[in-house]
């Protein structure tokens, strides 16, 4: 006699989603004892978010750790307002070392088409955030001479690729877009150049990357979370 | 001992008695009307901003934390990303809209951050080090049985959320300690609630019969 296996091929989803049961669950002892033993990982479960408390002095640490971020950030836009003659909507722009001949990637995000919801230092851990329907500009610019393409990730894939996209404007000086973030996500930008063809995507951002250092340059921008 | 834990307030009742697990997942807000977070809306409508991170701290800090401890198995990290979440949460408080409730939406913030870590470790081909031997810092609520029982618990519940995959592990966690409904877990995660539907059935498989095999969940 084989055991009853109806509990995981048609309660379990069910079960999973909270659902009511079929009564041959309760009924068949088989089923019954798959039943118990879901119920009995579900309370681990449910026990496990009360399961370890939080160092004593977490609470403190994290206002600390907010004083030294402001901190940061005055130093941060006292260099800004220094170096910008006017008030930009820069997030962060990302510039190698190599001047006039490196490809240069500028960020900004804005919301309903109205001004910058957020701009902050990159490459101090900082996180720029975002919420759903906020548009990310996006303006490369390729050094003469040079091919190049600008691509979006959320995680790892691809969501959007300039040169593949009728809104992607081309220029004498590069690329540039508006892209709206629709969906929860962290996003990642990556710039592209190279003096031949840049490659194909290959979808994900790790795989892009790679073949983009290997064909010439490849920036990425810091993380944009979409909350 | 340990099912006293369960009957504890707050513990979760999920399909604890009828024929059917038929507690509907809510956030515990929704049930008590705007509830404690009222305060917190109240403490932002006011400009108080530290104030709203003061009770966000009481209301989510220790759930926040658990969540972070079994998605990275590793208290040194989960320190680290909990109280990264919080600094967050601070700044980005003036932005909340009220798309879904704060808890959805510190822990979105949450799991953006331990999913970074995680990347961020596999990225240096650093492999965490997880599942301590003994959690060191069982909370303090509970009596010097409870503690054992969870200590216990905790090394093989560890061991078994380890072996999901990573999104798997969110997802569960997500469901079943978070208590989030699929359309909850959706707006966190931006994926279909059907998706999250079947990643979750698909993983409570592996995870009963690592339990049983620790003789956990019996």
């Amino acid at each position: 006699m084989t055991a009853c296996n109806r509990f995981e091929a048609e309660g379990l989803e069910r079960f999973a989603a909270g659902e009511p049961l079929d009564p041959h669950f309760e009924s068949c002892a088989d089923c019954r004892s798959a039943l118990a033993g879901y119920r009995a990982v579900v309370r681990t479960l449910g026990a496990a978010g009360r399961m370890y408390d939080p160092p004593g002095d977490w609470e403190q640490r994290v206002f600390a750790r907010i004083q030294r971020r402001r901190a940061q950030r005055r130093r941060f836009f006292v260099g800004l307002a220094a170096a910008l003659p006017v008030a930009a909507a820069a997030v962060f722009v990302l510039r190698s070392a190599g001047g006039g001949e490196a490809p240069e990637l500028e960020l900004s995000l804005s919301r309903g088409g109205g001004p910058a919801v957020r701009s902050g230092p990159s490459g101090d851990g900082s996180v720029v955030t975002a919420a759903p329907g906020d548009v990310l500009h996006l303006v490369a610019r390729i050094p003469r001479g040079k091919h190049g393409d600008l691509r979006l990730y959320r995680g790892d894939a691809l969501v959007f690729q300039c040169l593949k996209s009728p809104t992607c404007v081309v220029s004498r000086d590069g690329l540039s877009a508006d892209v709206p973030l629709e969906r929860a996500g962290t996003y990642r930008t990556l710039l592209l150049a190279a003096e031949g063809e840049v490659p194909e995507a290959a979808g994900t951002l790790d795989a892009d990357y790679a073949a983009g250092l290997r064909a010439g340059e490849a920036r990425q921008s810091p993380p944009i979370e979409v909350l | 001992m340990f099912q006293e834990l369960l009957d504890r307030p707050g513990a979760h009742s999920y399909g604890g008695n009828g024929i059917s697990p038929s507690t509907t997942v809510q956030d515990p807000e929704e049930e008590e009307g705007a509830g404690p977070e009222a305060e917190v809306l109240q403490a932002l409508s006011r400009g108080d901003r530290k104030q709203a991170l003061k009770l966000l701290m009481g209301l989510y800090g220790t759930a926040i934390y658990n969540y972070c401890r079994h998605m990275l198995g590793d208290a040194a990290l989960a320190d680290d990303v909990h109280q990264t979440t919080f600094e967050q949460v601070f700044f980005d408080l003036p932005r909340y809209r009220g798309q879904s409730s704060l808890r959805i939406w510190v822990y979105s913030i949450a799991r953006h951050r331990c999913m970074d870590m995680l990347k961020m470790n596999r990225r240096r081909e650093q492999h965490i080090e997880t599942r301590e031997a003994l959690p060191e810092v069982v909370s303090e609520e509970l009596t010097a049985e409870e503690r054992a029982v969870i200590a216990s618990h905790g090394k093989h519940l560890a061991r078994c959320l380890e072996l999901l995959p990573e999104k798997a592990r969110d997802a569960i966690l997500q469901r079943f300690m978070g208590q989030m409904s699929y359309e909850e877990m959706a707006k966190l995660s931006g994926e279909r609630a059907a998706t999250l539907q079947m990643r979750v059935t698909r993983a409570l498989p592996d995870l009963r019969r690592c339990l049983e095999q620790a003789g956990v969940a019996r």
